[in-house]
């Protein structure tokens, strides 16, 4: 394989990522001519060609791995130069060019995206069926399918940058698919907005790697990194005050002594930690998230679940050399997640929208790959994210069937999503239920499932590892302190993240519970009622509804076809055995996957992560078992609850405890009413700010610089024009002013004088002429004229010895008229030359 | 060749005016009615052509050289027979014709055409002339008198109408004072001093008598007399009355032969009278005097220029306000008499060219009974008669002074003279006033082009006139070579731009 | 047929089918690719066309599948033919310099055919408006291709197509015109974009056509000179003759607001551009007291000049206030969203798409080059108001609009204040970023405002409240929308990221911004998120959601002339966003050049930067190109044009009046 495309022109490249791209154009452009039947052979066609491409690609890499003794194998293709930049602390340059790589890391997620992703587009194109766009759903699920893997196989961080806002921007529009309701279309505009802050720090964190690093390509950025960690001041970047204390003016007492300065590498990696968390739906970002989930259910699967969220614990993963610069940053990264799968977790207990309790569970999880991450345990948070891919997806698939087929009976998006109308599915969607039940496994944990393993490695990472600056050792950091994670971080993070499992045991159950067991709870809804005729007909304009008799109890939910049951069937077995690519437990000699990944972290993790008790690697080992008991109790805990609660007791001290509670119910219910936070605080900060500025804008500056302009010339033309009134005598009374005028300036004396340089220290000083005058000097500076009387002289010569402070020469002016006028001169030798240019 | 080729362009234009004058008194036209009207086309015709006739003739002079053309110096001191003179002959005598060839479409669609307005035109032509050539105190006020006069009985030309009577009056009473302040100022001049000639008084200056109170005094009234003619504020406010009682080709005369021959009156004296250290320094001399009228002059026509609703006025104004800037170069020749005096006789000219083309715009714009005035009289005419409008907005351009227009290069000019004379305020200001000035005169092609006039009101009825139309060719096409190739007309104010033939 | 295909949104599958027209499609495909192969060696650009055209969604009749297919293919062979490196396989460098030292009269033609034809047009019938549009398109194409020659020549540091013929001896006023890699692409960008504003004009535009075409061919000509001339003179009298032709467009082809609006821009300009010529006076003269009297207007000798501070800061200030009114920069920019709102369609894209470049690209020309000491001086803080005036605070604005013509004015402001910053800045990258992002911004705003028009022309209201789900049923419309919108917010693969990044990335390897290069780099980025804000806000309420009024409900789709005249922007969004080196590989040595001089000239002088003595004259610059030695003489095609245009006045009034 290698020696037809060779490694480091690896062209196959561009079949994995243009057969999407083909069917994105051949879909948007020409879809409404091909139909619908050629659209789904299209896409389908598309993506799973590249699925297969990518799985050559996967074989020659593992070749190409085992060929060289595990080393960091990259298949590069470059396609053309793009562009190039300034960089470097001597503004070198950086050339950045559509270059695209596959190495151990993207391999696997280039297999997760088109794989899942082709099972996505199977089930969607039934899913979708009948939709007024569906040639245009497919050409933005192929275009996103393009994006995620420019994302992915991106050899530099602005090409990433290219599928970071692709994906973006396809999130957005299928988001907003269907664009005529507006919360939809708001949606979208959200997460592109959401995403585009973070994009603002991943813009940041470019210029800042291009200065410092002096390249934005994987490689150059890793050879570069050093310099990211520098005690020296060029590499410390100044956030406060601004500039580095250089101001002088007024208000420098405001500048601290100290200015407040962080590594080079500290600001790169919270630059892209913003970038990620923006992506990754992380706080404080994450807002975003459960909005998308307006879009049609694949598109949650795939994008929202499964692959593009997943982007930013890709980045840090990819970039894991940088971040562990910055025990800091690493440290922000942990507990950013720690927080996210704890918040997300509590919102999730109380939702009742069956795809708004799966997107905080995304959220949540999310939190959980960060978590890992942030500890140093890269391959183990990649390691969830892969996991995740496949349970979460199917999670998304079955809650898409029990939607589908809900929706086939209430045709309401808001109440076919409501899990209080549903219950005992798996009469009727045996598959949907069977393959919902194994992706909750994986996802609360239920030993020896995917999920399980994945999760309990991050817990188990979180308490025993501990970041530290590899340079720390370096001796120009022997006078320089550097940052140090505090100790009781691993303990309290384990904590978190055992309670946000414990709670995701039970949301999910509940969930399962909900919707699966007990009595199906839509035949009410779904009953001919005045109200319900009125609603359907003011709500929904479709066609087919209104021919629905609606005096007859209608049809069971029923099972979906099985172009969308045999994606969950995979989806299914994968989170239930995927898990065996990575155990934990000593359950195989060598843990595969984190073997796969190692020369991609080794570069990160030697010396930056370590164990905890001064590295202590057999009480880690120790600690293994007594840690995933954790894990497991927290599984046990919050299943045994849900089923108490939710199947036991049939849902009653939920109500109970709602009812007991109810602030607190709400607020959950009101999702902690962040986005009213947000709303109350930054949003509106902005607003007005934008307000004050138009408002500005039409009245001050407009106001001034036009009307106001405008106004002194007319009014003042309006005044003058006043003496203009046609009166012979205003006329003349304004010639005398004139005339008055000009004969008090011919009347009086005006003394005025110039000095000049006439060499050898010579200074002439002369008088301006005038007609009739007569001048009287005072050369010598006494303060008494020199001569008598008024002479024609109109210059003095004055000799002036160098270091000699300046003579006041006085000159007195008589003009014509008698008038006398006096005025004193300064002579100074002026100040040599600066240069002698 | 003797003295009379080198008077040409004077004989031509005085004995053309008697010419003229007879030929007027003694025709028996039938179509003439009680009130002398009717049957004077041809006179119009007469006027240009003893009018262009002189030009040509001032042209042949210049091509011979003043020198060559016997001995000039025969008139001296009362004429000074140079190429400065010519150059002024040339502009005085273009301004002239145009103004006939208005006068001959004007008066005729009218009802007011009266041959002896031609014979005005001709004698305040000769006046004008004479002055330019004045080298002597008592030439200088003949000829400012017969300019004068002329200029007077023109604007009270519309005897049928008030504001021209009254007009005509204001200016009949404010122009004897100044002329009185003129004339005195001189004799005080002649007593301090004891010459009447320019150059004598000139010279006289380091003399006792030149440095004696009394001559200061009297400098001072002969300056008030010019700044009078050229209309500089505070003595300005005689022009927007008269102008704009005048019928229209009496204040194209005014504003550019009256005009241009109060300024070579003002640059001859300036220079040959008033030219010594004294009377030039920044200090205590003119310049700063002129400077401030300069400033003045331009703020104040400018802006009261742009608060006007009829368009005559807004070019009375207007004109004024080039005086304004014509001050400027004025300013600029304390450093550089040649350098100021050039920038100055290149902008009358195209100033000449410019204004008589607007005002000839504005007379082809109107018809019998329906004059266009006002602004309002002016909207939507772009759109029915694109060739007046296109006419007219090429002189309004080159009097904002746009490229590539003569207006453009008269400011360049100046504006350069200053910047080198060290000017910088006084361009600044000018330049300022400029982007003032461009207001009002775009404000005229808002209405040509981007109004339409109000609801009831009629559009504009064009006339049509041979005479105007021949006008208005000569000035655009003066506009447009002097703005595409300056360079050569502006030799020829170089050439101009000393006094004598040294 | 058609109707059947909009309406089925229902179950049945339309088959692909073949007809003749697609059968001769792909015969023509073929022949034309063997054709090409013949002469190109490659039927690359031909099968672009082609595959092009297939693809153009079949509402479109040949009559726009034709246009836009040859567009194109057009795009294509550039893409081949310019791409870096290509030229390095020919033997291509000596006729480079042949080219270079040559000249000829190649600027000189472009500017005389627009020109000419203004001349021309204004003697050709009112009536005749095929006839009068026939002209007009010819004319602009003619100076297209005309300038389609300047390509062929690899810009590297120098100027090219020199000509430098003495105009006024006295005053050392030459005709010196030619251009460098800065100029090249506004060149071409002018000479690209008139003819599509004025395809898409003709569609609106039925009163007074024949003004209409003279103040377009007019307009063109003043661009096309001020970005050649590099006698301040010659500059000066172009830059004037800017403003008559946009003047007239606003005022009587503009909105209700018309004449406030064409007033206002017409004295705002008007005011910086006679302080400039104060400052050109000043500056010429200062140069003939050190040159024995003989002043210059020529650049290359002004760019000598060695001027103390307080003379430099005061000519420095007059020329940029000149150039920041037009950008436009806070807080002189409020004439912008006036004149853009009441401008007719063409008038909006020509004055955002090249005119505001006429601000960029003097100061970068002649404020910077120039006056080096006082632009470093300066340019901090001016970097600040650029960051804050205009990306941040033009950005707030703009997401305040209601009137979406006004949003795209205010978005203008925060676009160009990255321009600017980048100019500011003065790194490599800043600086290709600023020319690219005049091009990027020229195109894609363009495109904003052509395709805002659209809408104008159905409905006449510039309110985005009016507006409300249009994407059903304008969908292909919508989809361009969103494409212009996203090249504006500069999402990457478009041309508005490149110009952005460059210049973020430039400004924070800055040296010039003193201590505040890294806020900078962080507010312009702030942009970033601000453009997403309002651009998204537009197109969120225009497009999406409920249709709202009846009357949007029956709007028409972009139809065929709308769809020629907007597609080459978009495929040029795609094209500058994908293969920015074509560009890069031209401006990247001039842009090194005028940093070297810059830093040259800072570099020189001591301490306070500023040459402090008096004025004097350094050598000239290595790349400056030799005057001829010949005897100067008056130009003769100036001479011609001078009698053709007497002619033309003088004609006018007297075929009208009888």
């Amino acid at each position: 394989m290698l020696s037809l495309f060779p490694a480091n022109d690896y062209a196959l490249i561009a079949v994995i990522l243009g057969m999407p791209l083909l069917g994105a154009f051949v879909n948007g452009i020409w879809g409404k001519r091909l139909g619908d039947s050629a659209v789904k052979l299209m896409t389908l066609t598309a993506v799973g060609v590249s699925f297969a491409a990518a799985v050559v690609a996967f074989i020659a890499l593992a070749q190409g791995v085992s060929e060289q003794n595990d080393a960091h194998v990259r298949l590069t293709w470059n396609a053309w130069e793009w562009m190039h930049t300034t960089g470097g602390r001597d503004g070198q340059n950086i050339p950045i060019d559509v270059k695209f790589s596959i190495d151990q890391l993207n391999g696997i997620m280039m297999l997760v995206v088109t794989g899942v992703g082709f099972l996505i587009h199977l089930y969607a194109t039934t899913y979708m069926a009948g939709d007024k766009g569906y040639a245009r759903f497919f050409a933005y699920l192929n275009l996103f399918i393009f994006s995620m893997l420019v994302l992915i196989l991106a050899d530099n961080l602005p090409l990433l940058f290219v599928g970071w806002e692709g994906v973006g921007l396809c999130s957005y529009l299928l988001i907003g698919f269907w664009y005529e309701s507006a919360p939809n279309a708001a949606a979208g505009k959200k997460a592109f907005l959401a995403n585009r802050v973070g994009d603002f720090g991943l813009l940041c964190a470019m210029f800042l790697l291009a200065h410092y690093t002096g390249a934005l390509d994987w490689n150059g950025i890793a050879n570069g990194a050093s310099s990211l960690v520098h005690p020296g001041e060029p590499w410390r970047v100044h956030v406060w005050p601004i500039g580095g204390g250089q101001y002088t003016g007024v208000l420098h007492f405001l500048q601290p002594l100290k200015p407040f300065t962080v590594s080079a590498a500290t600001a790169v990696g919270l630059a892209l930690l913003l970038g990620c968390t923006g992506k990754s739906a992380q706080i404080p970002l994450y807002i975003w998230l459960p909005d998308a989930m307006a879009g049609p259910t694949p598109v949650s699967a795939l994008i929202h679940a499964a692959t593009m969220v997943t982007a930013g614990v890709y980045l840090i993963c990819r970039l894991s050399f940088v971040f562990v610069l910055s025990p800091f940053t690493m440290m922000v990264i942990a507990i950013v997640g720690a927080s996210t799968a704890l918040l997300a977790a509590t919102i999730a207990l109380v939702q009742n929208d069956i795809k708004k309790v799966l997107a905080y569970s995304t959220v949540s999880q999310l939190g959980f790959m960060f978590l890992g991450v942030g500890v140093g345990a890269f391959a183990a948070g990649f390691f969830h994210v892969f996991t995740h891919a496949f349970f979460k997806a199917c999670l998304f698939l079955c809650a898409g069937s029990v939607i589908h087929s809900m929706h086939a009976r209430i045709h309401d998006d808001d109440k076919a999503q409501d899990i209080r109308r549903m219950g005992g599915l798996r009469k009727w969607l045996p598959l949907t239920h069977g393959t919902f039940a194994v992706a909750t496994a994986a996802i609360i944990g239920f030993p020896f499932t995917s999920g399980f393993f994945s999760k309990d490695e991050i817990l188990y990472r979180a308490y025993v590892d501990r970041t530290i600056n590899p340079m720390a050792s370096s001796p120009l950091f022997k006078h320089f302190k550097l940052y140090e994670p505090p100790t009781w971080i691993g303990p309290v993070l384990y904590t978190a993240a055992v309670l946000a499992a414990a709670m995701t045991a039970f949301y999910m159950c509940r969930l399962y519970f909900l919707t699966f067991w007990g009595d199906f709870k839509g035949w009410t809804i779904g009953r001919p009622s005045l109200i319900a005729k009125q609603e359907l007909g003011d709500e929904h304009g479709h066609d087919d509804h209104h021919h629905e008799d609606l005096t007859s109890p209608g049809y069971p939910p029923h099972e979906s076809p099985w172009q969308m049951t045999v994606p969950l069937i995979v989806l299914a077995a994968f989170s239930l055995f995927a898990g065996v690519l990575n155990p934990g437990f000593g359950i195989l000699k060598e843990k595969p996957l984190d073997h796969w990944l190692e020369p991609v972290f080794k570069a990160a993790t030697e010396g930056a992560v370590v164990f905890g008790h001064g590295n202590d690697a057999e009480w880690a080992e120790h600690l293994e078992w007594t840690l995933a008991l954790g894990g497991i109790g927290a599984f046990l805990f919050g299943t045994g609850l849900a089923y108490w609660m939710y199947v036991a007791q049939k849902g009653k001290p939920a109500a109970r405890l709602a009812a007991e509670f109810p602030g607190a119910h709400q607020l959950l219910l009101d999702k902690w009413r962040i986005d009213e936070l947000y709303d109350a605080t930054i949003i509106s900060m902005v607003d007005s700010l934008a307000d004050t500025s138009a408002a500005l804008d039409k009245t001050v500056i407009d106001g001034i610089l036009a009307r106001l302009t405008a106004l002194i010339v007319a009014a003042s033309g309006t005044i003058l024009r006043a003496f203009q009134n046609g009166v012979v005598h205003m006329y003349a009374a304004m010639m005398v002013v004139g005339i008055a005028g000009m004969a008090w300036f011919f009347a009086v004396p005006h003394a005025n004088a110039t000095v000049v340089d006439a060499g050898n220290d010579d200074y002439v000083v002369s008088a301006a002429p005038g007609v009739g005058y007569g001048y009287r000097w005072d050369a010598d500076g006494d303060g008494l004229p020199d001569q008598p009387d008024f002479a024609e002289a109109s210059s003095v010569k004055l000799h002036l010895e160098p270091g000699k402070g300046p003579i006041t020469v006085g000159l007195e002016v008589r003009n014509a008229f008698g008038l006398v006028k006096r005025k004193s001169i300064s002579v100074a030798r002026p100040q040599a030359p600066i240069s002698s240019l | 060749m003797n003295i009379a080729l080198a008077l040409s362009p004077l004989l031509v234009v005085g004995i053309g005016a008697l010419l003229l004058m007879l030929a007027e008194a003694f025709s028996t036209n039938p179509s003439r009615d009680l009130a002398g009207t009717g049957g004077t086309g041809g006179l119009a015709l007469g006027a240009t052509t003893v009018l262009f006739t002189s030009a040509a003739f001032a042209c042949t002079v210049w091509m011979v050289g003043v020198e060559n053309v016997g001995d000039v110096s025969a008139v001296a001191p009362w004429l000074i027979l140079d190429r400065f003179t010519l150059f002024f002959d040339i502009t005085l005598c273009l301004g002239g014709g145009l103004a006939s060839l208005l006068a001959g479409g004007y008066l005729l669609e009218h009802r007011i055409d009266r041959g002896e307005f031609y014979a005005l035109i001709l004698f305040a032509t000769f006046g004008a002339m004479m002055l330019a050539a004045a080298g002597d105190a008592l030439t200088l006020f003949l000829g400012l008198e017969t300019m004068s006069i002329g200029a007077y009985a023109m604007t009270a030309f519309r005897r049928a109408s008030a504001r021209s009577a009254e007009g005509a009056l204001k200016y009949f009473l404010l122009g004897s004072f100044a002329a009185a302040l003129l004339i005195y100022g001189f004799a005080l001049i002649y007593g301090a001093t004891g010459h009447t000639d320019l150059a004598g008084i000139g010279a006289s200056a380091r003399s006792a008598g030149g440095r004696s109170p009394m001559f200061i005094v009297g400098a001072l009234l002969v300056l008030v007399g010019m700044v009078f003619k050229v209309s500089a504020v505070p003595f300005h406010a005689w022009a927007p009355d008269a102008y704009e009682g005048a019928p229209t080709p009496a204040t194209a005369f005014m504003a550019v032969a009256v005009k241009a021959g109060a300024f070579a009156m003002l640059l001859r004296v300036l220079v040959l009278a008033l030219g010594d250290a004294g009377w030039t320094s920044w200090a205590s001399g003119w310049p700063p005097v002129v400077a401030t009228l300069c400033v003045l002059t331009m703020t104040v026509a400018n802006v009261i220029a742009g608060r006007q609703e009829s368009v005559k006025r807004m070019l009375a104004y207007s004109s004024i306000a080039h005086a304004g800037y014509l001050l400027l170069g004025v300013t600029a020749m304390m450093q550089n008499p040649a350098q100021g005096i050039a920038s100055v006789l290149f902008y009358l000219l195209a100033y000449t060219a410019s204004t008589a083309g607007a005002f000839g715009a504005l007379i082809l714009c109107g018809s019998f009974e329906r004059e266009a005035v006002s602004y309002e009289d002016l909207a939507g005419i772009g759109k029915r008669h694109p060739a007046p409008a296109l006419a007219f907005s090429l002189f309004l351009v080159s009097l904002a002074g746009i490229p590539p227009t003569a207006g453009f290069f008269a400011k360049w000019f100046i504006f350069k003279a200053a910047i080198e004379g060290g000017l910088y305020w006084l361009a600044i200001i000018g330049f300022v006033n400029s982007v003032i000035g461009a207001y009002y005169y775009l404000r005229v092609l808002v209405f040509m082009y981007m109004r339409e006039p109000a609801a009831g009101a009629e559009f504009a009825r064009p006339m049509r006139s041979g005479y105007v139309t021949a006008a208005l060719l000569v000035s655009a096409i003066l506009v447009l070579a002097l703005g595409l190739t300056p360079t050569r007309y502006l030799d020829l104010a170089i050439g101009a731009a000393t006094f004598g033939n040294g | 047929m058609q109707s059947a295909e909009h309406s089925s949104h229902a179950k049945h599958d339309a088959p692909l089918t073949i007809g003749p027209s697609q059968l001769g499609a792909v015969v023509a495909a073929a022949v034309a690719i063997a054709i090409a192969a013949r002469f190109f060696d490659s039927g690359v650009p031909v099968v672009a066309a082609v595959i092009i055209a297939a693809l153009v969604p079949k509402a479109h009749g040949w009559d726009v599948r034709g246009p836009i297919a040859a567009m194109a293919g057009l795009l294509a062979l550039f893409i081949v033919r310019m791409w870096p490196g290509a030229e390095a396989a020919a033997p291509a460098t000596t006729a480079n310099a042949a080219n270079a030292a040559v000249g000829g009269h190649t600027l000189t033609w472009i500017v005389a055919v627009p020109l000419a034809g203004a001349l021309g047009i204004l003697f050709m019938p009112r009536q005749a408006h095929a006839t009068l549009r026939a002209a007009t398109m010819t004319l602009m194409f003619a100076a297209l291709v005309l300038a389609l020659p300047l390509l062929h020549v690899s810009m590297g540091r120098g100027y090219h197509f020199n000509e430098d013929v003495m105009w006024m001896p006295r005053f050392g006023i030459h005709y010196h015109v030619a251009i460098d890699g800065i100029s090249l692409w506004l060149v071409l960008l002018t000479v690209f974009i008139m003819p599509v504003a004025t395809y898409a004009s003709f569609g609106t535009i039925h009163t007074r056509l024949k003004d209409w075409c003279f103040a377009l061919l007019l307009l063109e000509a003043g661009m096309l000179g001020a970005f050649f001339a590099l006698d301040l003179f010659l500059f000066y009298v172009f830059w004037e003759l800017m403003l008559i032709p946009m003047y007239i467009m606003i005022g009587v082809w503009g909105g209700s607001g018309r004449i406030y609006s064409a007033v206002k821009f017409f004295l705002y300009t008007f005011f910086g551009s006679v302080l400039m010529l104060g400052a050109i006076l000043y500056i010429a003269y200062a140069y003939a007291r050190v040159n024995g009297g003989q002043p210059s207007f020529d650049y290359f000798e002004l760019e000598r000049l060695m001027l103390p501070r307080h003379v430099q800061i005061w000519l420095w200030a007059a020329f940029t206030l000149a150039f920041v009114i037009k950008v436009p920069m806070f807080p002189v920019h409020t004439w912008l969203p006036d004149a853009h709102t009441e401008a007719p369609t063409a008038g909006s894209v020509l004055l955002a798409a090249v005119m505001l470049k006429m601000g960029t690209y003097g100061y970068l020309r002649f404020s910077m080059g120039l006056f080096p000491e006082a632009s470093a001086e300066f340019g901090a803080n001016l970097a600040g108001v650029a960051v804050l005036g205009g990306i941040v605070y033009g950005a707030l604005c703009a997401w305040k609009q209601t009137d979406v013509k006004r949003l795209i004015a205010y978005s203008s402001v925060a676009h160009l204040g990255y321009v600017m910053l980048g100019l500011f800045a003065l790194s490599q990258a800043s600086l290709e970023g600023s020319i690219l992002q005049m091009v990027n911004h020229g195109v894609s705003t363009g495109m904003l405002f052509l395709l805002f028009g659209v809408v104008y022309d159905r409905r006449h209201t510039r309110q985005i409240d009016e507006f409300g789900g249009l994407a059903k049923p304008m969908p292909v419309y919508a989809v361009l929308f969103v494409v212009a919108t996203l090249a504006s917010i500069g999402l990457p693969g478009t041309n508005g990221f490149i110009g952005e990044f460059m210049v973020i990335t430039g400004t924070f390897a800055s040296h010039n911004l003193g201590h505040f290069n890294g806020v900078q780099a962080v507010g312009a980025a702030v942009g970033v998120i601000l453009g997403a804000i309002y651009m998204l806000m537009v197109v969120q309420k225009m497009f999406f959601g409920p249709i709202t009024r009846k009357e949007n409900a029956v709007l028409q789709d972009i139809n065929a002339r709308e769809l020629v005249a907007v597609a080459p922007l978009a495929m040029m969004i795609f094209v500058i966003g994908l293969f920015p080196n074509i560009f890069l590989s031209q401006i990247k040595d001039a842009a090194a050049r005028v940093q070297n001089d810059f830093d040259g000239r800072i570099m020189m002088n001591p301490a306070p930067r500023y040459y402090e003595g008096p004025i004097r004259l350094t050598s000239p610059r290595m790349e400056q190109p030799r005057a001829p030695t010949v005897e100067p003489t008056v130009e003769p095609s100036a001479e011609r044009s001078v009698e053709a245009q007497a002619q033309a006045q003088a004609a006018v009034p007297a075929g009208e009046g009888h």
